[in-house]
């Protein structure tokens, strides 16, 4: 309709109204050549009756009143529109004011009428048959259902009638309750929405009208939905019934149990018997101690429940991951501490270690923390899981056995401990542990150690404990130690244990620097292992430690860098060997490790390199440096430096500063001339050509060799030359990998050049190369590694794009001016504000549309209740007109038979 | 002088000796007629005990300064036969041997002997001086006397600290005639030509100064004119503390203490002389460090220094960055043209630069240098790409220092940008499309800022920079990948690092978190596959 309109609006805007009117009445065809229908209708129509004729009269009467509403231009109101954009049509461009308003009404008629209607009245028939009032049934449909419906009550109908829960009850039985005459369930709740709230709307958005009429999912009813209700709430009552019963049993079953395990507890029984009358209370109080005991008992704590192999190695897996993830962010210096440093998940390490239940099968075979599966020879130290096996149980039973123990193993001819154990392993079947076990052979003896320590506390008593043992003896006290206080078996362990860890520390250094008896490299290995190990018992303790050794060590370096007293001991390079592993040394700060790489730069780039030990702490030094960046690739300036010095020092001549200048950092002469130490003598080869010596641990406690032997120069040279490849893998990233390394294909030319060429027949014979040669051939191979690298880069490398941002807005001094300001729009640059503000006028134009509607509601009741009130009135009159008019005609008539009476007496009288 | 005392009856024979002295003192001064008790004091004076030797040569002293006062020391204008002259001629030849003996004691082991002797040689040069205003009317000072006292003192090889300390902190920087004098007897001692012996024939066991300047002499020299604090003024009023006093009437002609003009010729000669001497290279490095602080603000004509500066800035090194200052002060203040001052400023960024102790000060001068806007934007880039190359390989010192400067540079100088950040196929001068495999034109041995095309290239090193181990420089060089709104960086806050420095602050505070342990547990000492163990052998 609004359609049409529009169209006849805007065709017929100039015409006239009389112009208009007539056209309209013409083209509906009420008046004009068509509107008087011909002889031949009037004829037909006659034959068709009377019927027809009204239809064409009704007919007639909505085109007129279609007519009538088109033309009163009062009627419709037009939204302006700001912009007129073609193709987009809006619903409410013309509106039909006073259609609406009818519609409205005729809508409140319907809602708010019917139940001003039904108001005050009582009672009444609900239609519940099945599919009644919908629509979108047909009727077979509806008969099916109410088919199904029946058949399934008939078949549940096999509870009592009286049974309140039973949902049986439905069609007018007498359980249904009701309020008048309604079923409770079928009562709308005062809190539930109304029903005609959308309906309410409708007059505002008639387009969803039509909508709502047709639901497409039948909604549930109330009653139904109440039924699911009470059957799921039966179905919860059984389930609990049945739990309970389940629970009574288990609990039948675990007191019967708790003897037993209360036998294993070795608890006493201590309740009196004399009393026999307070017997049962007696028991109760009893248990109850017990109980209260077991939550004391360490033994008796709840346990995980056994993982299986692929939970286990999913856990593992797990672990790793996470602790990957946290050394990633640790490396972009981003903050993971919430994550790895408090307790809940810690270097996960140290979680399974300190708090880790042991687990049943735990029992058997492993009661130690740490024991990680994926490394048990080296972790455990040699035969470490079969000590456990042969003395552990022991020594927790019972003491006595120790003797006979130590005794058995003593009957053996190695009379060791490790022997013992290994054949105490191999008898279980560890061929791997045995293996790992017989590999490190004790010095002997070990019959005499005891299987029990006390507890060191500081250094000092340790070196009491163990000063009288060899080195290999003391690992195995550290075993010892470490079963005996196992951190599962008391709570005073773990500070027991986090001092062993900083004490092995001390005693690593002491053996690194012992001089007289130099200790083997597995004992070194084995007590890193076990550091590594005891370091998650206390970090904090352990790392403050460290700290505190950096620092002594950086006071050492400081006096070689100050005065070259040969300050910088072994175990120096020992202990920063192994904080670089022990420690998450890829991390962008490391409270230890950085001011460590600190210290080691600066001895690298300002100690003046004098003696063999010298130059052997540097390589080891710069290594360490190379360990420590291997995951995280920084960039270490003063180690390139210092392997350049070393590379340069082996071929150029210490008196000529230019000969050195293909290194990128200088030299002062005091560090060439002591650099001089390592220049390879042309004739050197042919006096002593002992082929190319290994850099060796040892050589760092010869502070006074200033003289190289030509082995020891090859051999240092080779050496610069595999870390320098080492450093050249890890850097190939770099950005700047080019200008890092690009002096360095200049410097292996020169040496090829310079190294003495000789070729000797007879060592060659002997040991299959001679030392330039061997040293040649890992030249050469760096030389084209390093050719090829750094082709690769330069090819790869990019112009730099640091700056590119999201480009930024020219600052504006002129003042901001709106070309269209609309008073409605907000240009409020806060955005949170501007949300504030569009929400407020959402709730007051809510509220205006909410109190319209209400005030349109009141404004329909005063209406209908003045109609009533009229129609009330107007009965009334009518009522009391005809009461009237009787009274009246009685009155009449009585008036008429007064009259008669009086003409008949007066009639008579004359008589 | 003997040190030799005999340990039996010391302390009798002193007290007799000192009474005797004082006896003879008091007769000489007394009459005329005890002149000859001069010789006794002078023999005691030079006698085998110290303390009474001491207290002799005080004694001496005293004498011949009531005689210069009662002017029997002057050389009488009378007749020379006279008996006058004859007294006078006697005293004077006493006195100097009595001189010579102070002149001998300042090479004393001792330094309160030294000090001692240098005291009584100057009163008596006061004196002198005194006596001889009175016979000139005018005002006169005895520089004979006095350049007799400064030789020795500056030709003193060992142990001297104290007595050159007491010279400069008592008396050359207090009188201001001592001090232009001073000055005059430098620049004549320092000059070519000067002969010792020439002067006076007597001066002959001046054994050790030859001909040519001694070492000790030149050090001598420096740390005295190197400490006078008070320098000559501008202000005639200012010059008011004199050692031999001004007379009433001072004469036809001003004298020349009296100009500030001449005290400052007279400073600047004796400068230039001395630096024409031929200096140690620790010698020359200090006086570069003083240049321009202490001595081009009060030269004459600071264009003097100019071929000084100039040769020490071509000699490179450490010496060039020294002398930079210097050669600053005469390019701002005196309007010196050096030519091609950026190019040589260019050679000066080698790979010594990060590693030696002046960097500080070099990078002061270098900012002041750099910080000009009209500088063309070829030349900022080839210092930048320079001093980021250096960085590549300087320790973290250095490193924190270049990261700054460069950040600096480049908000001063935009055009500059284009080294952090080039987008494909931008070419500031033609809008060619650069191409890909030629995208580090940079030619690191070209000595011609101008020709290095640094500004073609990127600094990749500074991006390297981000990757350093010490975490406060990775941090630093962020800096590059943000958009440049900071301010200015503050270099001052970035230059005096030190590898102390960063150690200490890393390590003074307790870490408030304990710190992170490996992934995975070490399970040897050596991890297998580590770079030890490719070559070490446990």
């Amino acid at each position: 309709m609004g359609k049409q309109n529009a169209i006849k609006r805007s065709s017929g805007n100039k015409q006239s109204a009389l112009k208009k009117l007539r056209s309209a009445l013409s083209t509906a065809g009420i008046t004009g050549a068509n509107s008087q229908p011909s002889k031949r209708e009037l004829k037909r129509r006659r034959r068709a009756g009377q019927q027809k004729d009204t239809d064409k009269l009704d007919t007639r009467r909505k085109k007129l009143q279609a007519i009538q509403r088109a033309l009163n231009p009062f009627e419709l109101q037009v939204n302006r529109k700001k912009l007129d954009v073609l193709g987009l049509k809006r619903k409410d461009e013309v509106v039909n004011v006073a259609a609406t308003r009818q519609k409205a009404a005729e809508r409140r008629k319907q809602t708010l009428g019917k139940e001003r209607e039904r108001k005050g009245r009582l009672g009444g028939i609900v239609d519940q048959r099945i599919g009644e009032n919908d629509p979108t049934m047909d009727p077979e449909e509806r008969m099916l259902r109410r088919f199904t419906v029946e058949r399934q009550r008939r078949s549940e109908r096999n509870t009592s009638l009286y049974n309140l829960e039973d949902d049986s009850d439905v069609e007018g039985g007498i359980a249904s309750l009701t309020h008048f005459g309604q079923a409770l369930s079928e009562m709308t709740d005062d809190f539930e929405p109304m029903a005609d709230d959308d309906n309410r709307q409708m007059d505002v958005d008639p387009e969803e009208n039509s909508d709502g009429e047709q639901q497409p999912a039948r909604k549930k009813t109330k009653a139904e939905v109440m039924q699911e209700i009470i059957a799921k709430s039966k179905q919860h009552k059984h389930e609990q019934q049945q739990q309970r019963e389940q629970d009574d049993e288990e609990r039948q079953e675990l007191d019967d149990e708790f003897e037993s395990v209360r036998g294993l507890l070795s608890f006493e029984d201590n309740v009196p018997e004399n009393e026999e009358g307070d017997m049962q209370q007696q028991k109760h109080q009893a248990y109850d101690a017990h109980v209260r005991e077991l939550t004391f008992e360490m033994r008796a704590r709840p346990q995980d429940r056994l993982l299986t192999e692929e939970e286990k190695a999913r856990d593992e897996l797990e672990r790793l991951e996470r602790a990957e993830r946290h050394r990633q962010r640790r490396m972009d210096g981003l903050p993971s501490g919430s994550e790895s440093e408090s307790d809940d998940d810690a270097p996960p390490r140290s979680r399974r270690g300190a708090s880790r239940q042991p687990v049943a099968d735990d029992l058997g075979d492993d009661f130690m923390p740490d024991a990680a599966e994926d490394e048990p020879v080296a972790l455990l130290g040699a035969g470490l899981a079969d000590t456990r096996a042969s003395d552990d149980e022991e020594e927790e039973e019972s003491g006595d056995e120790e003797d006979e123990s130590s005794e058995d193993s003593g009957s053996d001819l190695s009379g060791d401990e490790e022997e013992a154990s290994a054949d105490a392993d191999a008898s279980a079947g560890d061929t791997q542990r045995a293996a790992a076990a017989a590999d490190s052979k004790p010095s002997g003896g070990d019959s005499e150690l005891p299987y029990t320590f006390p507890a060191p506390g500081d250094y000092a008593a340790w070196t009491e404990l163990v000063g009288g043992y060899t080195p290999e003896q003391q690992l195995v006290v550290v075993r010892r130690l470490r079963t005996q206080y196992h951190i599962q078996l008391s709570p005073q362990n773990k500070p027991r244990l986090g001092k062993l860890a900083v004490i092995l520390v001390d005693h690593l250094a002491a053996l690194a620097d012992r001089q007289h008896e130099p200790v083997s490299g597995t004992v070194l290995d084995e007590l890193a292992a076990h550091i590594g190990q005891l370091a998650s018992v206390d970090v904090e303790q352990f790392g403050e430690h460290c700290r505190q050794a950096v620092i002594g060590i950086h006071r050492r370096i400081l006096a070689d860098v100050r005065g070259s007293s040969n300050a910088l001991r072994p175990s120096d390079c020992a202990l920063m060997r192994l904080f670089v592993s022990v420690f998450s040394s890829s991390d962008r700060y490391h409270a230890v490790v950085t001011p460590m790489l600190v210290a080691i730069c600066q001895y690298l780039a300002q100690h003046v390199f004098a003696s063999l030990a010298d130059v052997t702490a540097g390589l080891v030094l710069a290594a360490v440096v190379h360990e420590s960046q291997r995951l995280s690739r920084r960039l270490v300036p003063e180690a390139l430096n210092f392997l350049y010095a070393m590379l340069a020092a082996s071929v150029c001549d210490p008196a000529d500063p230019e000969d050195w200048a293909g290194s990128p950092n200088p030299l002062s002469r005091r560090q060439r001339d002591a650099l001089a130490l390592l220049r390879v003598r042309k004739d050197a080869s042919a006096e002593n050509d002992a082929g190319v010596a290994p850099v060796r641990w040892s050589w760092l406690s010869e502070p006074h060799c200033d003289h190289l032997s030509p082995a020891q120069q090859y051999g240092i040279l080779k050496a610069s030359l595999l870390l320098m490849r080492r450093f050249v893998d890890c850097y190939f990233a770099l950005p700047a990998f080019a200008e890092c390394f690009a002096p360095l294909s200049p410097l292996l030319e020169k040496i090829s050049q310079r190294l003495p060429l000789h070729f000797r027949l007879q060592q060659q014979q002997q040991s299959g190369a001679s030392a330039p040669t061997e040293v040649r051939t890992v030249l050469t191979d760096l030389q084209n590694h390093v050719a090829e690298l750094l082709t690769q880069s330069l090819a790869k490398r990019q112009p730099l794009r640091l700056q590119y941002h999201r480009p930024l807005a020219i600052e504006s001094v002129a003042p901001k001016f709106e070309s269209s300001y609309n008073l409605d729009h907000h240009y409020d640059p806060d955005r949170s504000r501007n949300e504030m503000v569009k929400l407020r006028r959402q709730v007051a134009r809510e509220r205006r549309g909410a109190v319209r509607e209400l005030r349109r509601d009141a404004q329909f009741v005063a209406a209908q209740r003045l109609d009533e009130q009229l129609e009330k009135d107007r009965l009334y009159k009518d009522k009391m007109k005809k009461a009237w008019s009787v009274l009246e005609n009685d009155q009449s008539e009585m008036k008429k038979l007064d009259k008669l009476k009086i003409k008949e007496r007066k009639a008579k009288v004359p008589k | 002088m003997s040190l030799k005392r005999s340990h039996s009856n010391t302390n009798e024979e002193d007290k007799t000796l000192t009474e005797s002295v004082r006896k003879l003192e008091a007769n000489v001064l007394s009459s005329h007629q005890n002149l000859n008790d001069i010789v006794k004091i002078f023999s005691i004076a030079t006698g085998e005990h110290v303390e009474t030797a001491f207290v002799a040569v005080n004694s001496l002293g005293r004498i011949y300064s009531a005689l210069w006062a009662k002017g029997l020391l002057r050389r009488s204008k009378n007749h020379k036969d006279s008996a006058e002259a004859k007294v006078s001629e006697w005293l004077r030849s006493n006195f100097n041997k009595y001189t010579d003996l102070l002149k001998t004691m300042l090479g004393h082991s001792e330094a309160p002997m030294q000090i001692a002797a240098l005291r009584m040689l100057l009163q008596l040069l006061g004196k002198e001086g005194e006596s001889l205003i009175k016979t000139a009317g005018g005002y006169a000072f005895p520089n004979e006397s006095f350049m007799e006292i400064v030789e020795p003192v500056l030709n003193i090889g060992t142990a001297n600290e104290h007595l050159l300390r007491a010279l400069v902190e008592s008396y050359l920087n207090v009188y201001d005639d001592l001090r232009i004098y001073f000055y005059r007897n430098v620049a004549k001692m320092a000059s070519p030509d000067y002969d010792p012996f020439k002067r006076s024939s007597k001066k002959a066991p001046q054994s050790k100064l030859s001909t040519e300047v001694s070492e000790t002499f030149v050090r001598n020299v420096f740390a005295v004119m190197s400490e006078i604090r008070a320098i000559p003024k501008t202000d005639s009023a200012d010059i008011k503390s004199f050692w031999v006093p001004l007379p009433k009437n001072l004469g036809d002609a001003e004298p020349v203490v009296l100009s500030p003009s001449a005290h400052k010729r007279a400073f600047s000669e004796a400068w230039l002389a001395f630096m024409r001497l031929p200096l140690t290279a620790d010698l020359y490095k200090q006086v570069l460090l003083t240049m321009h602080k202490r001595i081009i603000p009060y030269m004459t004509d600071a264009k003097g220094l100019m071929d000084f500066l100039s040769n020490s800035y071509d000699a490179g090194g450490s010496i060039s960055l020294l002398a930079l200052n210097g050669l600053f002060t005469l390019i701002t203040e005196y309007n010196l043209n050096y030519p091609q001052f950026y190019e040589k400023l260019y050679a000066l960024l080698d790979r010594n630069l990060l590693h030696v102790k002046y960097r500080a000060r070099f990078f002061r001068l270098l900012e002041i240098f750099l910080g000009s806007s009209h500088l063309p934007a070829y030349l900022i880039a080839a210092f930048i790409k320079r001093m980021s190359r250096l960085a590549l390989s300087a320790p973290p010192a250095g490193a924190v220092t270049v990261i700054p400067m460069v950040y600096n540079l480049l908000k001063d100088h935009p055009s500059c940008m284009v080294l952090i950040h080039r987008m494909p196929g931008y070419n500031e001068e033609t809008g060619e499309e650069v191409v890909a495999e030629d995208c580090d034109p940079f030619d690191a041995k070209e000595p011609d800022p101008a020709k290095c095309q640094a500004i073609k290239s990127s600094v990749w090193e500074l991006e390297t920079l981000q990757h350093h181990y010490y975490p406060n420089i990775a941090t630093l060089a962020k800096v590059f990948n943000e958009p440049f709104h900071k301010p200015k960086f503050m270099l001052e806050d970035f230059l005096d690092h030190t590898y102390a420095t960063f150690f200490e602050s890393d390590t003074v505070r307790k870490p408030k978190k304990a710190p992170a342990l490996a992934v995975q547990p070490p399970t040897s000492l050596i991890r297998s596959g580590d770079a030890l163990g490719d070559f070490l052998v446990i």
